[in-house]
Protein backbone atom coordinates (compact mmCIF):
# COMPACT_ATOMS: atom_id res chain seq x y z
CA UNK A 1 0.00 0.00 0.00
CA UNK A 2 1.57 3.56 -0.89
CA UNK A 3 1.30 6.38 0.71
CA UNK A 4 -0.85 7.64 -1.74
CA UNK A 5 -3.31 5.09 -1.70
CA UNK A 6 -3.48 5.11 2.41
CA UNK A 7 -4.14 9.20 2.00
CA UNK A 8 -6.85 8.52 -0.63
CA UNK A 9 -8.40 5.78 1.33
CA UNK A 10 -8.29 7.48 4.38
CA UNK A 11 -10.48 10.72 2.74
CA UNK A 12 -13.27 8.23 1.95
CA UNK A 13 -13.53 6.04 4.79
CA UNK A 14 -11.29 6.20 7.91
CA UNK A 15 -12.50 2.77 9.20
CA UNK A 16 -12.14 0.94 6.35
CA UNK A 17 -8.35 2.40 5.92
CA UNK A 18 -7.40 1.68 10.17
CA UNK A 19 -8.71 -1.86 9.05
CA UNK A 20 -6.96 -2.22 5.82
CA UNK A 21 -3.52 -0.83 7.57
CA UNK A 22 -4.33 -3.70 10.48
CA UNK A 23 -4.15 -6.53 7.51
CA UNK A 24 -1.77 -5.46 5.62
CA UNK A 25 0.79 -4.44 8.15
CA UNK A 26 -0.38 -6.36 11.15
CA UNK A 27 2.20 -9.08 10.48
CA UNK A 28 5.20 -6.81 10.56
CA UNK A 29 4.50 -4.66 12.93
CA UNK A 30 3.66 -8.07 15.19
CA UNK A 31 7.33 -9.06 14.21
CA UNK A 32 9.21 -5.95 15.42
CA UNK A 33 7.75 -5.50 18.20
CA UNK A 34 7.75 -9.38 19.35
CA UNK A 35 11.91 -9.44 18.48
CA UNK A 36 11.90 -6.67 20.82
CA UNK A 37 9.72 -7.85 23.70
CA UNK A 38 10.09 -11.52 23.23
CA UNK A 39 12.17 -11.77 25.98
CA UNK A 40 10.36 -9.67 28.59
CA UNK A 41 6.77 -9.16 27.97
CA UNK A 42 3.97 -11.98 27.08
CA UNK A 43 1.60 -12.15 24.39
CA UNK A 44 -0.71 -9.43 25.98
CA UNK A 45 1.91 -7.31 26.34
CA UNK A 46 3.05 -7.69 22.51
CA UNK A 47 -0.75 -7.38 21.29
CA UNK A 48 -0.97 -4.25 23.65
CA UNK A 49 2.10 -2.49 22.02
CA UNK A 50 1.20 -3.33 18.66
CA UNK A 51 -2.45 -1.73 19.17
CA UNK A 52 -0.12 1.21 20.45
CA UNK A 53 1.58 1.57 17.16
CA UNK A 54 -1.34 1.38 15.07
CA UNK A 55 -2.92 4.09 17.23
CA UNK A 56 -0.12 6.07 16.52
CA UNK A 57 0.10 5.28 13.21
CA UNK A 58 -4.36 5.93 13.24
CA UNK A 59 -3.11 9.53 14.22
CA UNK A 60 -0.55 10.69 11.62
CA UNK A 61 -2.81 9.19 9.19
CA UNK A 62 -5.44 11.91 9.76
CA UNK A 63 -2.86 14.49 8.27
CA UNK A 64 -1.72 14.30 4.88
CA UNK A 65 0.56 11.76 4.70
CA UNK A 66 0.86 11.68 1.51
CA UNK A 67 4.40 13.13 0.94
CA UNK A 68 6.05 9.99 2.71
CA UNK A 69 7.75 8.21 0.16
CA UNK A 70 7.31 4.89 1.97
CA UNK A 71 4.48 4.25 3.96
CA UNK A 72 6.31 0.85 5.84
CA UNK A 73 9.75 2.81 7.07
CA UNK A 74 7.18 5.32 8.72
CA UNK A 75 5.40 1.90 10.35
CA UNK A 76 8.40 0.39 11.32
CA UNK A 77 9.65 3.32 12.75
CA UNK A 78 6.64 3.87 15.14
CA UNK A 79 7.18 0.07 15.98
CA UNK A 80 10.27 0.16 16.57
CA UNK A 81 10.28 3.01 19.24
CA UNK A 82 6.83 1.88 20.81
CA UNK A 83 8.75 -1.20 20.93
CA UNK A 84 11.37 -0.09 23.05
CA UNK A 85 9.33 2.17 25.03
CA UNK A 86 7.31 -0.93 26.17
CA UNK A 87 10.78 -3.01 26.91
CA UNK A 88 11.79 0.02 29.32
CA UNK A 89 8.36 -0.01 31.31
CA UNK A 90 8.11 -3.49 31.07
CA UNK A 91 11.59 -4.06 32.64
CA UNK A 92 11.38 -1.21 34.90
CA UNK A 93 8.44 -3.60 36.27
CA UNK A 94 10.58 -6.40 36.37
CA UNK A 95 13.43 -5.02 37.62
CA UNK A 96 15.50 -4.38 40.34
CA UNK A 97 16.34 -2.08 42.88
CA UNK A 98 20.16 -2.45 44.10
CA UNK A 99 22.13 -0.84 46.80
CA UNK A 100 25.17 0.51 45.94
CA UNK A 101 27.41 2.11 48.18
CA UNK A 102 29.99 4.38 46.86
CA UNK A 103 32.54 1.68 46.36
CA UNK A 104 31.08 -0.54 44.44
CA UNK A 105 29.64 2.65 42.30
CA UNK A 106 32.71 2.82 40.52
CA UNK A 107 32.61 -1.21 39.35
CA UNK A 108 29.36 -0.01 37.80
CA UNK A 109 29.90 -0.26 34.05
CA UNK A 110 27.58 -0.04 31.40
CA UNK A 111 26.07 -3.33 30.59
CA UNK A 112 26.88 -2.44 27.03
CA UNK A 113 29.69 -4.22 25.53
CA UNK A 114 30.67 -3.73 22.17
CA UNK A 115 32.45 -6.99 21.29
CA UNK A 116 29.44 -8.85 22.55
CA UNK A 117 27.39 -7.01 20.45
CA UNK A 118 29.39 -7.61 17.48
CA UNK A 119 29.91 -11.21 18.66
CA UNK A 120 25.66 -11.51 19.02
CA UNK A 121 25.51 -9.71 15.76
CA UNK A 122 27.90 -11.82 13.49
CA UNK A 123 26.16 -14.94 15.58
CA UNK A 124 23.48 -14.21 14.43
CA UNK A 125 23.80 -13.20 10.99
CA UNK A 126 25.75 -16.77 10.75
CA UNK A 127 22.37 -18.80 12.67
CA UNK A 128 20.24 -16.89 10.25
CA UNK A 129 22.60 -18.17 6.98
CA UNK A 130 22.46 -21.95 8.23
CA UNK A 131 18.99 -22.14 8.75
CA UNK A 132 18.16 -20.78 5.47
CA UNK A 133 20.31 -23.05 4.70
CA UNK A 134 17.81 -25.84 5.29
CA UNK A 135 15.61 -24.34 3.49
CA UNK A 136 11.98 -24.14 3.27
CA UNK A 137 9.87 -25.30 5.20
CA UNK A 138 12.74 -26.51 7.33
CA UNK A 139 13.54 -23.15 8.05
CA UNK A 140 10.38 -21.87 8.89
CA UNK A 141 9.45 -24.84 10.70
CA UNK A 142 12.64 -23.77 12.86
CA UNK A 143 12.14 -20.22 13.26
CA UNK A 144 8.66 -20.40 13.90
CA UNK A 145 9.11 -23.49 16.47
CA UNK A 146 12.16 -22.05 18.21
CA UNK A 147 11.95 -18.01 17.88
CA UNK A 148 8.34 -17.22 17.81
CA UNK A 149 7.34 -20.22 20.37
CA UNK A 150 4.58 -22.02 18.33
CA UNK A 151 3.56 -25.58 18.79
CA UNK A 152 3.69 -28.05 16.14
CA UNK A 153 -0.20 -27.56 15.29
CA UNK A 154 0.19 -24.25 14.98
CA UNK A 155 3.08 -24.77 12.57
CA UNK A 156 1.38 -27.42 10.82
CA UNK A 157 -1.16 -24.31 9.86
CA UNK A 158 0.64 -22.34 8.32
CA UNK A 159 3.18 -24.62 6.26
CA UNK A 160 0.12 -27.00 5.32
CA UNK A 161 1.31 -30.34 6.94
CA UNK A 162 0.10 -32.48 9.37
CA UNK A 163 1.75 -32.05 13.13
CA UNK A 164 3.16 -34.69 13.33
CA UNK A 165 5.42 -34.34 9.77
CA UNK A 166 6.31 -30.73 11.42
CA UNK A 167 7.50 -32.64 14.47
CA UNK A 168 9.83 -34.84 12.40
CA UNK A 169 11.15 -32.16 10.24
CA UNK A 170 11.74 -29.96 12.76
CA UNK A 171 13.72 -32.43 14.82
CA UNK A 172 15.69 -33.61 11.41
CA UNK A 173 16.58 -29.75 10.63
CA UNK A 174 17.64 -29.15 14.35
CA UNK A 175 19.95 -31.77 14.04
CA UNK A 176 21.00 -30.89 10.72
CA UNK A 177 21.14 -27.18 11.70
CA UNK A 178 23.05 -28.51 14.49
CA UNK A 179 25.63 -30.32 12.41
CA UNK A 180 26.13 -27.37 9.91
CA UNK A 181 26.52 -24.86 13.15
CA UNK A 182 29.17 -27.40 14.59
CA UNK A 183 31.04 -26.89 11.35
CA UNK A 184 31.40 -23.29 11.76
CA UNK A 185 32.76 -23.87 15.29
CA UNK A 186 29.49 -22.91 17.02
CA UNK A 187 28.25 -25.75 19.32
CA UNK A 188 24.63 -25.64 21.16
CA UNK B 1 15.63 -25.82 26.08
CA UNK B 2 19.53 -25.34 24.80
CA UNK B 3 18.30 -24.44 21.08
CA UNK B 4 15.51 -21.73 22.34
CA UNK B 5 18.93 -20.34 24.34
CA UNK B 6 20.43 -20.05 21.21
CA UNK B 7 17.57 -18.35 19.22
CA UNK B 8 17.86 -15.70 21.78
CA UNK B 9 20.49 -14.34 19.99
CA UNK B 10 18.02 -13.19 17.37
CA UNK B 11 16.67 -11.00 19.69
CA UNK B 12 16.88 -7.05 19.05
CA UNK B 13 18.15 -7.81 15.58
CA UNK B 14 19.28 -5.64 13.28
CA UNK B 15 17.51 -4.79 9.81
CA UNK B 16 18.52 -7.14 8.28
CA UNK B 17 18.21 -9.33 10.26
CA UNK B 18 14.98 -8.71 11.05
CA UNK B 19 13.51 -7.94 7.78
CA UNK B 20 14.20 -12.27 6.97
CA UNK B 21 12.56 -13.07 10.60
CA UNK B 22 9.45 -10.66 9.45
CA UNK B 23 9.33 -13.19 6.21
CA UNK B 24 9.25 -16.41 8.44
CA UNK B 25 6.89 -14.68 11.57
CA UNK B 26 3.67 -16.53 11.28
CA UNK B 27 0.23 -15.80 10.42
CA UNK B 28 -1.29 -13.50 12.77
CA UNK B 29 -5.25 -15.18 12.73
CA UNK B 30 -7.72 -13.11 11.84
CA UNK B 31 -9.76 -12.88 15.24
CA UNK B 32 -6.27 -11.66 16.29
CA UNK B 33 -6.02 -9.06 13.97
CA UNK B 34 -9.60 -7.83 15.01
CA UNK B 35 -8.57 -7.90 18.78
CA UNK B 36 -5.43 -5.28 17.74
CA UNK B 37 -7.67 -3.33 15.51
CA UNK B 38 -10.28 -2.76 18.30
CA UNK B 39 -8.13 -2.01 20.64
CA UNK B 40 -6.23 0.16 18.24
CA UNK B 41 -9.67 2.33 17.15
CA UNK B 42 -10.28 2.49 21.13
CA UNK B 43 -6.93 4.12 21.69
CA UNK B 44 -7.14 6.04 18.87
CA UNK B 45 -10.29 7.91 19.31
CA UNK B 46 -8.99 8.43 23.19
CA UNK B 47 -5.97 10.47 21.79
CA UNK B 48 -7.88 11.84 18.73
CA UNK B 49 -10.52 13.27 20.93
CA UNK B 50 -7.83 14.62 23.34
CA UNK B 51 -5.99 16.21 20.47
CA UNK B 52 -9.42 17.55 19.44
CA UNK B 53 -10.14 19.26 22.68
CA UNK B 54 -6.74 21.30 22.86
CA UNK B 55 -5.49 21.54 19.41
CA UNK B 56 -7.10 22.31 16.08
CA UNK B 57 -5.50 22.05 12.75
CA UNK B 58 -5.94 24.86 10.38
CA UNK B 59 -6.41 24.85 6.96
CA UNK B 60 -2.52 25.40 6.36
CA UNK B 61 -1.92 22.71 7.94
CA UNK B 62 -0.66 24.51 11.07
CA UNK B 63 -1.04 23.03 14.33
CA UNK B 64 -2.18 25.86 16.99
CA UNK B 65 -3.65 25.61 20.69
CA UNK B 66 -2.43 24.69 23.97
CA UNK B 67 -1.74 21.43 25.08
CA UNK B 68 -3.97 20.60 28.03
CA UNK B 69 -2.72 18.98 30.81
CA UNK B 70 -5.19 17.20 33.40
CA UNK B 71 -4.09 17.31 36.73
CA UNK B 72 -4.67 15.10 39.64
CA UNK B 73 -8.22 16.42 41.02
CA UNK B 74 -6.39 15.63 44.68
CA UNK B 75 -3.90 18.07 44.06
CA UNK B 76 -5.52 21.21 43.95
CA UNK B 77 -7.59 21.03 47.64
CA UNK B 78 -4.21 19.10 49.18
CA UNK B 79 -2.05 22.39 47.59
CA UNK B 80 -5.00 24.47 49.08
CA UNK B 81 -4.60 22.68 52.37
CA UNK B 82 -0.89 23.00 52.44
CA UNK B 83 -1.09 26.57 51.74
CA UNK B 84 -3.37 27.18 54.73
CA UNK B 85 -0.86 25.53 56.89
CA UNK B 86 1.92 26.84 56.02
CA UNK B 87 0.05 30.44 56.35
CA UNK B 88 -1.38 29.16 60.01
CA UNK B 89 1.64 28.30 60.94
CA UNK B 90 3.41 31.71 60.08
CA UNK B 91 0.85 33.45 61.87
CA UNK B 92 0.92 31.23 65.02
CA UNK B 93 4.85 31.46 64.43
CA UNK B 94 4.91 35.34 64.50
CA UNK B 95 2.12 35.88 67.12
CA UNK B 96 4.30 33.16 69.33
CA UNK B 97 7.29 34.99 68.91
CA UNK B 98 5.47 38.57 68.78
CA UNK B 99 4.45 37.41 72.41
CA UNK B 100 7.26 36.26 73.68
CA UNK B 101 9.73 39.39 72.65
CA UNK B 102 6.72 41.56 73.92
CA UNK B 103 6.71 39.99 77.17
CA UNK B 104 9.53 41.30 79.69
CA UNK B 105 11.65 39.40 82.09
CA UNK B 106 10.59 41.09 85.45
CA UNK B 107 13.64 42.80 85.26
CA UNK B 108 12.60 44.64 81.73
CA UNK B 109 9.43 45.24 83.48
CA UNK B 110 9.94 46.83 86.36
CA UNK B 111 12.66 48.78 84.10
CA UNK B 112 10.45 50.08 81.59
CA UNK B 113 8.22 52.74 83.86
CA UNK B 114 5.26 51.55 84.33
CA UNK B 115 3.65 55.29 83.80
CA UNK B 116 4.19 55.04 80.07
CA UNK B 117 3.17 51.44 79.88
CA UNK B 118 -0.41 53.06 81.56
CA UNK B 119 -0.94 55.95 79.49
CA UNK B 120 -0.19 53.91 76.71
CA UNK B 121 -3.22 51.69 77.20
CA UNK B 122 -5.83 54.41 78.40
CA UNK B 123 -4.93 56.19 75.54
CA UNK B 124 -5.75 53.21 72.92
CA UNK B 125 -9.13 52.48 74.42
CA UNK B 126 -10.13 56.10 74.72
CA UNK B 127 -9.34 56.53 71.16
CA UNK B 128 -11.12 53.32 70.44
CA UNK B 129 -13.74 53.86 72.18
CA UNK B 130 -14.00 57.42 71.13
CA UNK B 131 -14.59 56.62 67.81
CA UNK B 132 -18.22 54.76 67.91
CA UNK B 133 -19.83 55.82 71.02
CA UNK B 134 -20.63 58.68 73.00
CA UNK B 135 -22.48 58.93 76.72
CA UNK B 136 -25.20 59.96 78.14
CA UNK B 137 -25.31 59.35 82.12
CA UNK B 138 -26.01 60.00 85.39
CA UNK B 139 -23.06 60.42 86.84
CA UNK B 140 -22.35 64.45 87.20
CA UNK B 141 -19.44 65.32 85.77
CA UNK B 142 -18.27 61.88 83.66
CA UNK B 143 -17.87 63.65 80.07
CA UNK B 144 -16.89 60.63 78.16
CA UNK B 145 -17.68 56.89 77.79
CA UNK B 146 -14.35 55.88 79.52
CA UNK B 147 -14.89 57.79 82.57
CA UNK B 148 -18.37 56.43 83.02
CA UNK B 149 -17.64 52.88 82.41
CA UNK B 150 -14.87 52.92 85.23
CA UNK B 151 -17.50 54.58 87.85
CA UNK B 152 -19.37 51.75 86.72
CA UNK B 153 -17.14 48.96 86.89
CA UNK B 154 -16.05 50.14 89.91
CA UNK B 155 -18.64 51.59 92.32
CA UNK B 156 -21.41 49.71 90.44
CA UNK B 157 -23.57 52.75 91.17
CA UNK B 158 -23.32 54.77 88.32
CA UNK B 159 -26.16 53.30 85.54
CA UNK B 160 -24.09 55.30 82.36
CA UNK B 161 -25.97 54.24 79.10
CA UNK B 162 -24.47 54.53 75.83
CA UNK B 163 -26.08 55.24 72.87
CA UNK B 164 -24.46 54.82 68.86
CA UNK B 165 -24.78 58.37 68.55
CA UNK B 166 -25.83 62.13 70.04
CA UNK B 167 -28.39 62.44 67.81
CA UNK B 168 -30.02 58.69 68.45
CA UNK B 169 -29.11 59.21 72.11
CA UNK B 170 -32.74 57.79 73.36
CA UNK B 171 -33.06 54.63 70.83
CA UNK B 172 -30.30 52.39 71.85
CA UNK B 173 -29.68 52.60 75.66
CA UNK B 174 -27.07 49.67 76.63
CA UNK B 175 -25.12 49.35 80.11
CA UNK B 176 -21.39 50.32 79.54
CA UNK B 177 -20.55 46.91 81.33
CA UNK B 178 -22.23 44.82 78.75
CA UNK B 179 -20.64 46.87 75.19
CA UNK B 180 -17.26 47.26 76.91
CA UNK B 181 -14.46 45.23 75.41
CA UNK B 182 -13.20 41.91 74.68
CA UNK B 183 -10.93 41.96 78.04
CA UNK B 184 -11.23 39.51 80.30
CA UNK B 185 -12.44 40.21 83.93
CA UNK B 186 -10.37 39.45 86.82
CA UNK B 187 -11.56 39.41 90.20
CA UNK B 188 -9.88 41.94 92.73
CA UNK B 189 -6.92 40.10 94.86
CA UNK B 190 -9.10 41.35 98.35
CA UNK B 191 -6.19 39.53 100.92
CA UNK B 192 -3.40 41.97 98.97
CA UNK B 193 -6.56 45.01 98.87
CA UNK B 194 -6.00 44.71 103.01
CA UNK B 195 -2.22 45.63 102.88
CA UNK B 196 -2.93 48.44 101.07
CA UNK B 197 -6.31 49.15 102.22
CA UNK B 198 -5.87 53.70 102.73
CA UNK B 199 -5.33 56.74 100.92
CA UNK B 200 -2.61 56.92 98.89
CA UNK B 201 -0.58 59.81 97.13
CA UNK B 202 0.89 59.11 93.73
CA UNK B 203 4.15 60.85 93.17
CA UNK B 204 6.25 61.85 90.31
CA UNK B 205 9.92 62.63 90.23
CA UNK B 206 10.51 66.34 89.83
CA UNK B 207 13.61 66.69 87.18
CA UNK B 208 14.40 70.12 87.08
CA UNK B 209 15.79 70.03 90.82
CA UNK B 210 18.50 68.47 92.14
CA UNK B 211 17.77 68.30 95.99
CA UNK B 212 18.73 65.91 98.34
CA UNK B 213 16.48 63.59 99.28
CA UNK B 214 14.91 64.30 95.74
CA UNK B 215 11.89 66.17 95.48
CA UNK B 216 8.46 64.25 94.13
CA UNK B 217 5.38 66.42 93.02
CA UNK B 218 1.98 65.22 94.20
CA UNK B 219 0.38 64.54 91.43
CA UNK B 220 -3.45 62.66 92.64
CA UNK B 221 -4.84 60.47 95.04
CA UNK B 222 -5.66 56.60 94.81
CA UNK B 223 -8.00 55.13 97.70
CA UNK B 224 -7.86 51.64 98.39
CA UNK B 225 -10.42 50.14 99.63
CA UNK B 226 -10.26 46.41 101.88
CA UNK B 227 -12.48 44.70 98.90
CA UNK B 228 -10.22 45.04 96.55
CA UNK B 229 -11.22 48.19 94.39
CA UNK B 230 -9.81 51.33 94.39
CA UNK B 231 -10.63 55.34 93.08
CA UNK B 232 -7.71 57.56 92.08
CA UNK B 233 -8.45 60.84 91.11
CA UNK B 234 -8.08 61.99 87.46
CA UNK B 235 -3.82 61.14 87.44
CA UNK B 236 -4.05 61.16 83.70
CA UNK B 237 -6.98 62.54 82.39
CA UNK B 238 -8.79 59.73 82.35
CA UNK B 239 -7.76 57.12 85.19
CA UNK B 240 -11.08 56.47 87.44
CA UNK B 241 -10.43 53.50 89.07
CA UNK B 242 -10.92 49.58 89.29
CA UNK B 243 -9.29 46.52 91.16
CA UNK B 244 -6.04 45.96 92.71
CA UNK B 245 -4.86 42.57 91.42
CA UNK B 246 -1.41 40.76 92.61
CA UNK B 247 1.16 41.38 89.36
CA UNK B 248 4.51 38.74 88.65
CA UNK B 249 7.03 38.99 90.37
CA UNK B 250 9.53 41.45 89.50
CA UNK B 251 12.95 41.54 89.55
CA UNK B 252 15.37 45.30 91.00
CA UNK B 253 18.57 45.56 92.33
CA UNK B 254 19.06 42.01 91.97
CA UNK B 255 16.03 40.04 93.58
CA UNK B 256 12.68 39.38 93.22
CA UNK B 257 9.72 41.61 94.73
CA UNK B 258 5.82 41.45 94.43
CA UNK B 259 4.34 43.77 92.63
CA UNK B 260 0.60 44.95 93.10
CA UNK B 261 -1.73 46.07 90.04
CA UNK B 262 -4.42 48.66 89.24
CA UNK B 263 -6.51 47.82 87.12
CA UNK B 264 -8.86 49.28 84.84
CA UNK B 265 -12.24 48.25 85.95
CA UNK B 266 -12.03 44.90 86.48
CA UNK B 267 -10.70 44.05 83.15
CA UNK B 268 -7.32 42.75 82.69
CA UNK B 269 -5.86 45.79 81.56
CA UNK B 270 -3.63 47.53 83.86
CA UNK B 271 -3.09 50.91 84.23
CA UNK B 272 -0.87 51.08 86.93
CA UNK B 273 1.78 48.96 88.16
CA UNK B 274 4.23 48.58 91.44
CA UNK B 275 6.57 46.88 93.30
CA UNK B 276 6.88 47.32 96.78
CA UNK B 277 8.78 45.69 99.76
CA UNK B 278 7.06 43.25 102.37
CA UNK B 279 8.42 45.10 105.23
CA UNK B 280 7.24 48.36 104.15
CA UNK B 281 3.77 49.01 103.00
CA UNK B 282 4.27 52.72 103.09
CA UNK B 283 5.45 52.93 99.47
CA UNK B 284 4.91 51.28 95.89
CA UNK B 285 7.43 51.98 93.56
CA UNK B 286 6.61 52.75 89.60
CA UNK B 287 9.34 51.36 87.87
CA UNK B 288 13.41 51.17 89.43
CA UNK B 289 14.41 54.70 88.63
CA UNK B 290 12.63 56.01 91.17
CA UNK B 291 10.72 58.14 88.33
CA UNK B 292 7.36 57.68 89.99
CA UNK B 293 5.95 56.36 93.40
CA UNK B 294 2.56 55.93 95.43
CA UNK B 295 3.09 57.12 98.94
CA UNK B 296 0.76 55.85 101.99
CA UNK B 297 -1.08 59.00 103.63
CA UNK B 298 -0.02 57.69 106.68
CA UNK B 299 -2.32 60.73 108.73
CA UNK B 300 0.93 61.77 110.17
CA UNK B 301 1.19 65.05 108.93
CA UNK B 302 3.20 66.43 112.24
CA UNK B 303 6.71 67.34 111.95
CA UNK B 304 7.86 65.59 114.80
CA UNK B 305 9.84 62.64 114.27
CA UNK B 306 8.37 59.44 115.61
CA UNK B 307 11.63 58.01 116.92
CA UNK B 308 14.29 59.71 119.14
CA UNK B 309 18.11 59.34 119.16
CA UNK B 310 17.73 57.09 122.09
CA UNK B 311 15.50 54.49 120.88
CA UNK B 312 17.75 53.82 118.21
CA UNK B 313 20.59 53.69 120.12
CA UNK B 314 22.01 50.16 119.75
CA UNK B 315 24.14 47.60 117.08
CA UNK B 316 22.88 47.58 113.68
CA UNK B 317 23.65 45.06 111.07
CA UNK B 318 23.72 46.72 107.76
CA UNK B 319 22.58 44.61 104.90
CA UNK B 320 22.39 44.91 101.28
CA UNK B 321 20.96 42.95 98.13
CA UNK B 322 23.23 40.57 97.01
CA UNK B 323 23.21 37.90 94.43
CA UNK B 324 20.23 35.83 93.95
CA UNK B 325 17.91 37.88 96.09
CA UNK B 326 20.27 37.09 99.00
CA UNK B 327 20.41 39.77 102.15
CA UNK B 328 24.19 40.19 102.21
CA UNK B 329 25.91 41.60 105.60
CA UNK B 330 27.79 44.13 105.02
CA UNK B 331 29.30 45.52 108.23
CA UNK B 332 28.02 46.77 111.55
CA UNK B 333 26.75 50.46 112.25
CA UNK B 334 26.58 51.34 115.79
CA UNK B 335 24.30 54.23 117.17
CA UNK B 336 25.08 56.05 120.12
CA UNK B 337 22.63 57.71 122.43
CA UNK B 338 24.84 60.53 122.15
CA UNK B 339 23.81 61.22 118.49
CA UNK B 340 27.48 59.80 117.22
CA UNK B 341 27.37 56.45 115.07
CA UNK B 342 30.37 54.39 113.99
CA UNK B 343 29.87 52.52 110.96
CA UNK B 344 32.46 48.88 110.81
CA UNK B 345 31.85 48.24 107.12
CA UNK B 346 33.06 45.23 105.49
CA UNK B 347 31.23 43.55 102.91
CA UNK B 348 33.80 40.98 101.88
CA UNK B 349 34.60 43.42 99.03
CA UNK B 350 35.35 46.70 101.10
CA UNK B 351 36.68 47.06 104.49
CA UNK B 352 36.12 51.08 105.90
CA UNK B 353 35.33 52.65 108.93
CA UNK B 354 33.42 55.64 108.84
CA UNK B 355 32.28 57.67 112.05
CA UNK B 356 30.06 60.38 112.58
CA UNK B 357 26.39 62.20 113.66
CA UNK B 358 22.85 60.52 113.48
CA UNK B 359 20.75 63.27 112.99
CA UNK B 360 16.90 62.23 112.88
CA UNK B 361 14.09 64.46 111.18
CA UNK B 362 11.23 64.23 109.16
CA UNK B 363 10.22 64.30 104.93
CA UNK B 364 6.97 64.97 103.84
CA UNK B 365 5.99 62.82 100.88
CA UNK B 366 2.40 63.45 99.45
CA UNK B 367 1.17 64.93 101.96
CA UNK B 368 2.29 62.07 104.60
CA UNK B 369 5.68 62.91 106.99
CA UNK B 370 8.09 60.44 107.51
CA UNK B 371 11.09 60.24 110.23
CA UNK B 372 14.32 60.66 108.19
CA UNK B 373 17.52 58.86 109.82
CA UNK B 374 20.66 60.66 108.43
CA UNK B 375 24.51 59.68 108.67
CA UNK B 376 26.55 62.66 108.47
CA UNK B 377 30.48 62.34 108.45
CA UNK B 378 30.80 66.51 109.64
CA UNK B 379 28.41 67.71 107.88
CA UNK B 380 28.56 65.62 104.71
CA UNK B 381 25.93 63.05 104.41
CA UNK B 382 27.16 60.30 103.82
CA UNK B 383 23.62 57.79 104.12
CA UNK B 384 20.29 57.86 105.28
CA UNK B 385 17.08 56.16 105.32
CA UNK B 386 13.21 55.80 106.62
CA UNK B 387 12.00 55.24 109.92
CA UNK B 388 8.71 53.61 110.10
CA UNK B 389 7.40 53.09 113.93
CA UNK B 390 5.29 50.13 112.79
CA UNK B 391 9.04 48.17 112.13
CA UNK B 392 10.92 49.48 115.04
CA UNK B 393 13.66 47.08 114.61
CA UNK B 394 14.00 48.70 110.52
CA UNK B 395 15.86 51.62 109.00
CA UNK B 396 15.24 51.69 105.20
CA UNK B 397 18.26 53.29 103.08
CA UNK B 398 17.09 54.68 100.34
CA UNK B 399 13.49 53.34 97.93
CA UNK B 400 12.82 49.97 97.76
CA UNK B 401 14.33 49.16 101.30
CA UNK B 402 17.09 47.69 99.10
CA UNK B 403 19.82 48.47 102.08
CA UNK B 404 18.80 48.61 105.38
CA UNK B 405 19.60 48.61 108.75
CA UNK B 406 18.36 45.87 110.84
CA UNK B 407 18.79 45.81 114.89
CA UNK B 408 20.84 43.33 116.23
Amino acid sequence: MTSKELADMMKSSPAKCHKALVREYGRYVYAIVYNKLRGCGTNEDIEECVSDVFADLFMKCQFDISSENDIKYLIATIARRKAIDSFRRLSVKANHMTDADEESMGELVSDFSVDEHADRSELRRVLLDKIDQLGEPDSTIIIQKFYYNRNSNEIAESVSMTSNAVRVRCKRAMDKLRAMLVEVGITI
Amino acid sequence: MKEKELFDVLENAEDNSMERLIEKCPEISDKQLDRILAMSERKFKMKNKEAQRNIKKTENNVVEGVERVKRPVWLTPLSTAASLILIAGIVIGSTAIIKKSGKKSGDDEITKPAVTAATETTTATVTETVTTVTVSGTTAGVTTYYDAYVTDALTAETNAQLTQSEVTEEETTESASQTETSASEVSADTELAKKFAGKWTYQELDDSVQTEPPLYNNIGTIDINEDGSYVASKIWGTFAGGIVTKGEDGFVNGRNVPTINFNIGDSDDIALSGWYNEDDLTVIYIGNGGSARIVRDTGNNSDVPVVTIAELAGEWKYQFSGDNNEQKDGGTVVIKADGTYAFDMDDGEVEAYEEGTVKIGTEEIGGAVFTTVGFYEGNNFSFGGYYNESKPDVISLGNGDVNRLVRK
